[in-house]
This record gives structure tokens, sequence and C-alpha cells, in this order.
């Protein structure tokens, strides 16, 4: 006799666990930490030996300056890690024969993608938290635990939260117009750290920066400046807000259309 | 009961049509084999049937539940192999059907006991070894577990030895033959003694449509029906058999005593080609030939009696 049928939500939970898990046996997770060690952890070093007085005069008096200074890398690593980890999250099921393994199972694919979203979003921010880590550290080291902008400092990984899934939602949806699953994720790096770049600039110069709130790119800006460092072209934290969430919706929403209608 | 069924199930790619209005329905247990050379919609059917592409009409039933409408259901009690599926090359063997197991909601205790019946059953690769590492053969076992692991009622499989050596062949050969007693299978195979050795019931396709749909018993006697097998006590040179004439539509010599002839007319053309038979020597035997489903498979889709498919007949193991 069939056992009895599992839940969405039970079927949620393997999805992402599995998805986890995959991330850890894959080259890419290490890939990815070696990047974010060697940025995190080579400025940090380079900074230790250059000693605390070099550090203040370069980035300012204050931790907050010094951890907004350093979050600028933020942007690439996220954009970077949501290339690997989700660029080929629907692709592989129909550029490889792993689709007709996993989708004539019971499950919905609905399901199958929010766990592998999901699964992509805590492995993302786990490498965004080892950054953080780094960053922190240099901010206590540099001036003092007392010093440092908890509440800020904590927003600001929120902010990466928000920003890690629009990322991911924009790489998903790029896998599911992909056969190939490299593709996917050599077209998500490209398009986010060229094409936007270049766009965004063209807008800037010709039109004006109040023109670019269909970019992430210029959302991201509110991830140090939520810390300090507050620029003429950074956005109100509302407003990146606003533009991440609407990037995490509206490319989810693509991709789960998408992916609901491939066939094998 | 198990039952699988496709009402008017038809799938067109622009102006192709790989599926063209077909209808079946099986219920209870046995094994089914799906005939048809490539490209003549086996694979398109085995798709529909388990949600992995969308009828552009018609409908597809598992267990009177309809397979677009609600795929989970339908396929929960169904354990597939759909085109030489691959568990992701980064899962090992044991992550690849623990995720499958945990997806069907088995127990990690069950699941455990599971793999490994199925690995002494299938002889499975080590399991602790990623499946992108494993040969096609290795991989394909492990597919096959997979598709096993929850005791479904209904199995559908296309070409599910393929990549596999003799003996593993035969091993799922077994095991097939062994499950088709309690539950209902469907299997598309290149290889027709497979059919004719696991099936119960055979489905010819040609160019997307139905062609046949009857017992391996019933096939055989329909296409025996219009040979007949004779047997001399001593050697006949076939020369000879022009002295049958044109009650013959064809002689085929078996052995230097063994022909197989062909012929048309009913029982009235059988009579008399024996007469002719016992002037060419004395006759030791005289029956309707025994045929297999290639010889069936060559009537209805090798252009010998209508079929509507020129291509090219199934190969043989």
């Amino acid at each position: 006799m069939a056992r009895p049928i599992l839940s969405d939500w039970d079927q949620f939970k393997v999805a992402a666990w599995n998805q986890v898990q995959g991330y850890y046996r894959t080259y890419r997770f290490w890939i990815i930490m070696a990047i974010i060690l060697a940025i995190g952890g080579g400025f940090t070093i380079a900074f230790l030996v250059k000693g605390t007085a070099w550090v203040h005069s370069s980035f300012g008096a204050t931790s907050s300056d010094y951890l907004a200074g350093t979050l600028g890398f933020i942007s690439f690593l996220a954009i970077v890690t949501g290339a690997f980890f989700g660029g080929d999250a629907i692709s592989t099921d129909f550029g490889t024969k792993s689709g007709y393994f996993t989708l004539a199972l019971p499950v919905r694919r609905s399901v199958l993608l929010a766990g592998r979203y999901t699964g992509a979003f805590l492995v993302s921010m786990f490498a965004m938290a080892v950054f953080y880590a780094i960053d922190l550290f240099g901010g206590i080291y540099f001036y003092s635990f007392g010093s440092v902008p908890w509440l800020n400092f904590g927003l600001s990984y929120a902010i990466t939260a928000l920003f890690v899934l629009g990322i991911l939602s924009f790489a998903f949806c790029l896998s599911s117009l992909s056969k190939s699953p490299a593709i996917g994720l050599v077209i998500t790096i490209l398009v986010l750290l060229v094409v936007f770049n270049i766009v965004d600039g063209l807008v800037r110069v010709l039109i004006g920066s109040q023109y670019l709130v269909y970019s992430i790119l210029y959302a991201d800006g509110a991830i140090g400046s939520v810390i300090g460092g507050i620029s003429a072209s950074s956005p109100p934290v509302w407003e990146a807000s606003i533009i991440m969430a609407v990037y995490a919706v509206l490319f989810i929403a693509i991709a789960l259309a998408l992916y609901h209608r491939a066939e094998t | 009961m198990p039952s699988l069924e496709a009402r008017h199930l038809t799938k067109r790619y622009g102006s192709f049509v790989a599926l063209d209005d077909a209808s079946f329905k099986f219920e209870g247990t046995g094994a089914i084999g799906y005939l048809g050379p490539n490209g003549a919609g086996k694979t398109t059917t085995l798709k529909l049937m388990t949600r992995l592409a969308r009828p552009t009409q018609g409908q597809a039933f598992i267990d009177e539940i309809d397979v677009t409408a609600n795929p989970k259901r339908a396929l929960w009690d169904v354990g597939t192999v759909i085109e030489s599926p691959e568990p992701y090359p980064w899962q090992t063997g044991t992550a690849a059907l623990e995720m499958v197991s945990d997806l069907r909601g088995m127990s990690r205790a069950d699941s455990r006991v599971r793999i490994r019946e199925l690995t002494d059953e299938l002889d499975l690769p080590p399991l602790d070894r990623k499946t992108g590492k494993l040969s096609k053969g290795q991989r394909q076992r492990v597919v096959i577990a997979a598709a096993l692991l929850s005791d479904p009622s209904i199995i559908i499989l296309d070409e599910p030895t393929t990549g596999l050596d003799p003996a593993e062949r035969v091993a799922i050969r077994n095991i097939l033959t062994r499950l088709k007693k309690d539950r209902l299978i469907l299997m598309s195979s290149h290889l027709l003694n497979e059919v004719t050795e696991v099936c119960d019931r055979a489905v010819f396709i040609g160019q997307g449509k139905i062609l046949l749909n009857e017992t391996v018993e019933a096939i055989s006697t329909m296409y025996a029906e219009t040979q007949v097998d004779v047997e001399f006590a001593q050697p006949v040179p076939a020369e000879r058999f022009v002295a049958i004439g044109s009650l013959a539509k064809g002689v085929n010599m078996l052995s230097p005593t063994r022909y197989r002839i062909d012929y048309d007319g009913g029982d009235p053309t059988r009579v008399a080609i024996l007469r002719k038979c016992i002037d060419l020597g004395p006759v030791r035997a005289y029956a309707s030939a025994t045929l297999n489903l290639e010889d069936a498979y060559l009537a209805l889709l090798g252009g010998k009696s209508g079929g509507s498919s020129g291509s090219a007949p199934m190969k043989r193991e």
C-alpha cells in the first residue's frame, strides 16, 4: 500500500537541504569561499601590516567609516555568489539529463524551485557572513568593540540579504532561459557586472542618477551607506529595499512560470 | 488496482505530430511492452504519462488521477526511468537515492533497508562515489534502483536496459518478471526478446499512432496464421519449391529439411500447400509457424503489411 503523500512543506525542506548539500559538494562553494577569504582576508592582513594609524587616516576616524568602506566589495561578491549558486539552478534540469531524474518525481516544480532558491540563499548568506565577520574583526581590531555601530551593521547585513535575494532571482530567471548550466552562470555574471554597469553609467551621464531606480547595482549602495559613508549617489534605504524586493519577486516569478511550463 | 490510461493523447511540436490521438487503458498487474521505431512516439507517450511534457490535447491518467492537473498525487505511487536519466553529478549514489526516498516520504530506516536490498538485487556500484564518476551502466543501475526504491505499484520504464551489459540486462529482466506479478509495468524497449520475455501485452506505435494493442500471445497467433513450417524427413532442394507455384507468397529455408512458407487465402490454400509438399518429399511435420514479436513488428512497422512506418526495423538483441 502506498505511503501517505508527503506535504509540500516537507518536500520543500528536502529540496532545500539537498541544494545546500549540493553546494558543499561542488568546487564552486570552495571557489567562492576562496574569493571571499582572498579579498576579505587579504585586505585585512594588508591593513594589519600597514597598522592602525594608516587605517584611520585612510578610512576615517570611526569604525563606521571603515566598515562602510570595506563593505564596498559586497556587491561584487554577492553577484559572483548569486551567479555561482543560481546561474544553473534551473538549466541543470533541462541542459542535462538530471531533469528526467528529478522532475518525474511526485513533487511540485514550485516546491523544488522554492527549495533550491532557499538553499542557494542560505549558502550565499553563509558566504556573505564570512565576509562580514572578517570585516567586523577589522572594525573591532582597528577601532574598538564599543565603537562598532551594531544596529546599522546588522541592518547592512539585512540589506545584503535582500540584495542576494534579488541577485539570485535574476540568476534563476536567466537560468530558466538557458539550456546550458555553464552559459546561465556566465551570462548572469556578464549581465550584472558588465552590462548593468555600462547601462547605469550611460544613464547617469546622459539622463541623471534619479532614473537609476531600475538598477539593482544602484540599490546596492545602501549596503554601505546604512553604516556610514553616505554619498550623493547612495539611495535611501527604503528605496534600495524596494528595488531589491521588486527584483527578488519579479524575476523569481518569471523563473517559476518558465520552470513550470518547461518540458524536458 | 493500479491503472494507466491515455485518452486521446496528442502532442504536437509546431507542425510535427509526435503523438496522434493515442488512447489505451491498462488495469491490474502485468507488464506492457511499448514498441516502435525511433521517433515513433514511445518516449513522448511516457513523458506525457509522467508530466515531463504536457499534452497538446487529451489527458493521461494514473490510478484515475489526471497527471497534468495533479502530477504529485498521480505520480506518488509510480517509479519511472525515462530517457536515461542521470542523478545530479555531484550527488553520491547514496545521496541521490536518499533524496528520492525523502521526497517520497520514506523514513530513513526504511530507505536504508531498501537500498541494501536493491544493492544486492541490482549489484549497485559503490554508493559513496559521486554519480558523475560512475560509468553509464553503473549510473543506469542507480537510476533503476531509484525507480524501485519506494516499492511503487506502477513502474514506467523507457528502454530500461540501455547501457547495461548482457548479464545486467538479464538481472533487470528477472526483477521485472518478478515485479509484474503484483505491479503494473509499462516499458518501452528496442529489444523485442526482452519484451517477449517480460511482457504480457504489447502496444505497437508508428508515426505517433497506436497500431496494435494486444496480448503477446494473441499477436503471435495473429501473425503465425499466415505462415506455416514444414519439416521433411530428408533434405529437399529449395529450387523444387517452384512446384508450389502461386500458392505461396514466399518460401524461406530454415534448414535443408525445414522451410517456412508464407501464404494467403486461408485453410484451402494451406491444405493445397500441404499436398504439394507431400509431392516434394516425405513430410514429418506441418504446423503454423511460431512467430515472435519481431515478425509482428516487421509486419506492422516494416512495411510488410501496410504498417504506417517506413522506418528501419528494430534491432534484436
